[in-house]
């Protein structure tokens, strides 16, 4: 790793600290740093904000990077970690257990959500499937067409039943309220385990991005490092939609930017990413609970509002084609 | 050194059949020219050397060994494939992508060493591709970029290169630019190049030997002298030809006859 890369990433862990350490104070309630002795503050600070700053943290870091392993896996940089369906099956999942009244339950919404998740990313590759190959344009096309068809089964539901349209929208948009500290220490172990894994094998994510044929001869076993990648990826998109809801945007453009900073080379690029979504994620969340006390903006809603223009600005700025371009 | 042994090897995609009955041999340090018509089962052969496909019937021997029984890094320090295309979708540099030639010499989790960087910057060197090296790939002209290839495809340090239409989509600069770095690499480094080529002429200038493929079969093969003849290239190509004694060097020219 080049000096600069390392100084990168390094800053950026200090700016997350720092980030993170200030989102406890900063609220609808705001708390001295200084003088924070009561009981009710300190509830607020340690069972409210911390668990919700940590699961920030783990779902930019794992949106991110698996946004990054999807785009050089399909080798298309338009691709988001939502582009297979695993969002679209999460959502049903989530919201057939709110319709049957399971919704008091968190869990059992989550947990719906994580098998649904699973299951849709099970019949997306046995559709893709073809002579015992994953060909990319067969997994993209099943991805999009089951992704629609889920789409539509939960606008279904939804306008079935309306009195639980608020609880089910709010879901669908994301949100990082999510009190049950069990799901989210779980979930987010497996999230920042599988994160680390991949991150081990970048230099085959790198070889991989030439394409199967280049990447066979070169002695990498593409067609299984594919799906183990695919799975990995996947697992990570299944539990962060079933904890958070879908939080678009930051596993498209957060990649994006990473490599405007650093370069496509997967070893420097998926912890750059990691970080800069993190810290995206947190500082969307701090927006999303102060910009409207008493109410609180969907998390999506920031992201989408946030990032879109600034994406645009880098763009214009770094005079960079997002596609790649003879 | 590597000995590569074809031996009647068949192959087809679904119900088409693409080779058939197809043998020969290859010696080390032999350029080797694989030719024909669109169609003729060049880019298949080529790839099933490079085994990306398996062939159901016939054998592939590589020093002695089944082709099949070889691990796939192992192979991989063996045999090196520059494709007609490789896949750019993001914008690596120059040195970066020779880099990953050096994929075969790691194992699974082993970062690359200085080592790794030293051999890359030598294969850049080969190439003429050093002062490129913190360049992004996609900023390169399609003749560097071929060059990159071939230098990522050395970093393996193979005994045995093969290219699928190296020159395609060249001008002539660019295209015997490309011919004189595989044959300074035949002639220095004893590697064995076998390409796939669709300049006949290219092929009658550089290679040693030719494979004359038509409708999957080996027509003819040789040395050029034998396999470029004006009847041969009726028969394969139903097309018109002069073939001439080039006016500097002892090698054969193919000229066109235009039949209107």
């Amino acid at each position: 790793m080049k000096k600069n890369q390392l100084v990168t990433i390094i800053l950026l862990l200090i700016v997350l600290l720092f980030l993170a350490f200030l989102s406890l104070y900063w609220g609808a309630i705001k708390i001295d740093p200084f003088h924070f002795q009561d009981e009710i503050s300190r509830l607020i600070m340690f069972k409210l904000r911390l668990p919700r700053i940590i699961l920030a943290i783990i779902a930019g870091v794992g949106l991110s990077i698996s946004g990054v392993v999807f785009q050089a896996l399909l080798r298309n940089p338009l691709a988001d970690p939502y582009i297979l369906g695993t969002s679209s099956g999460a959502a049903l999942g989530g919201v057939l257990a709110i319709t049957l009244g399971l919704g008091t339950c968190i869990y059992s919404v989550s947990f719906s959500a994580f098998v649904f998740a699973l299951l849709t990313l099970v019949v997306v590759y046995q559709l893709a499937q073809l002579d015992g190959k994953m060909p990319v344009q067969n997994l993209l096309l099943a991805g999009v067409i089951v992704n629609t068809f889920l789409s539509g089964l939960v606008t279904l539901i939804m306008s079935l039943n309306r009195q639980e349209l608020y609880s089910i929208m709010f879901w669908l948009m994301g949100s990082l309220g999510q009190s049950d500290q069990g799901a989210v220490w779980l979930g987010g172990s497996v999230v920042l385990f599988l994160s680390g894994g991949i991150i081990l094998v970048s230099r085959h994510l790198n070889i991989i991005t030439l394409g199967e044929e280049k990447a066979q001869s070169l002695g990498v076993p593409v067609e299984l490092m594919r799906k183990i990648l695919f799975i990995m990826v996947s697992l990570i998109i299944a539990i962060l939609v079933s904890i958070c809801g879908m939080i678009g945007f930051v596993g498209l453009i957060i990649p994006h930017i990473s490599r405007l900073l650093v370069g496509p080379d997967h070893k420097v690029l998926l912890p750059v990413a990691g970080l800069l979504g993190a810290i995206f994620l947190l500082s969307c969340d701090v927006l999303a609970r102060t910009i409207a006390v008493p109410l609180e903006i969907p998390i999506g809603v920031i992201t989408a509002l946030a990032g879109a223009p600034f994406f645009l600005y880098l763009l214009r700025r770094k005079r960079t084609n997002l596609l790649f371009e003879e | 050194m590597a000995y590569l042994e074809v031996a009647n090897i068949h192959f087809s995609y679904h119900e088409n059949v693409v080779l058939k009955d197809v043998s020969f041999a290859v010696q080390p340090g032999d350029f080797l020219g694989i030719i024909g018509p669109n169609g003729s089962g060049k880019s298949t052969l080529l790839k099933i050397l490079a085994r990306l496909l398996t062939v159901p019937a016939g054998t592939v021997m590589l020093n002695d060994l089944d082709l099949k029984k070889y691990p796939v890094r192992t192979l991989a320090r063996k045999i090196a494939l520059v494709p007609e295309e490789t896949s750019l979708n993001f914008p690596f540099t120059v040195q970066e992508m020779v880099l990953m030639g050096r994929s075969p010499h790691l194992s699974f989790l082993q970062p690359l060493s200085h080592h790794d960087h030293s051999k890359a910057i030598e294969c850049m060197e080969r190439t003429s591709i050093k002062d490129l090296a913190g360049r992004k790939i996609n900023e390169l002209s399609s003749g560097e970029r071929q060059r990159v290839f071939i230098a990522q495809a050395l970093a393996q340090e193979p005994s045995i290169l093969l290219l699928d239409e190296p020159t395609a989509h060249l001008d002539i600069n660019h295209q015997i630019e490309i011919f004189n770095v595989l044959k300074n690499l035949q002639e220095q480094h004893g590697l064995t190049i076998i390409t796939v080529t669709h300049d006949l002429n290219l092929a009658a200038l550089y290679c040693d030997k030719l494979l004359l493929l038509k409708e999957g079969a080996v027509f003819s093969q040789g040395p050029p002298a034998q396999v470029i003849t004006v009847e041969n290239i009726r028969k394969v190509y139903h097309t018109q030809v002069t073939v001439q004694q080039h006016q500097q060097i002892k090698k054969l020219q193919v000229t066109l006859i235009p039949n209107h």
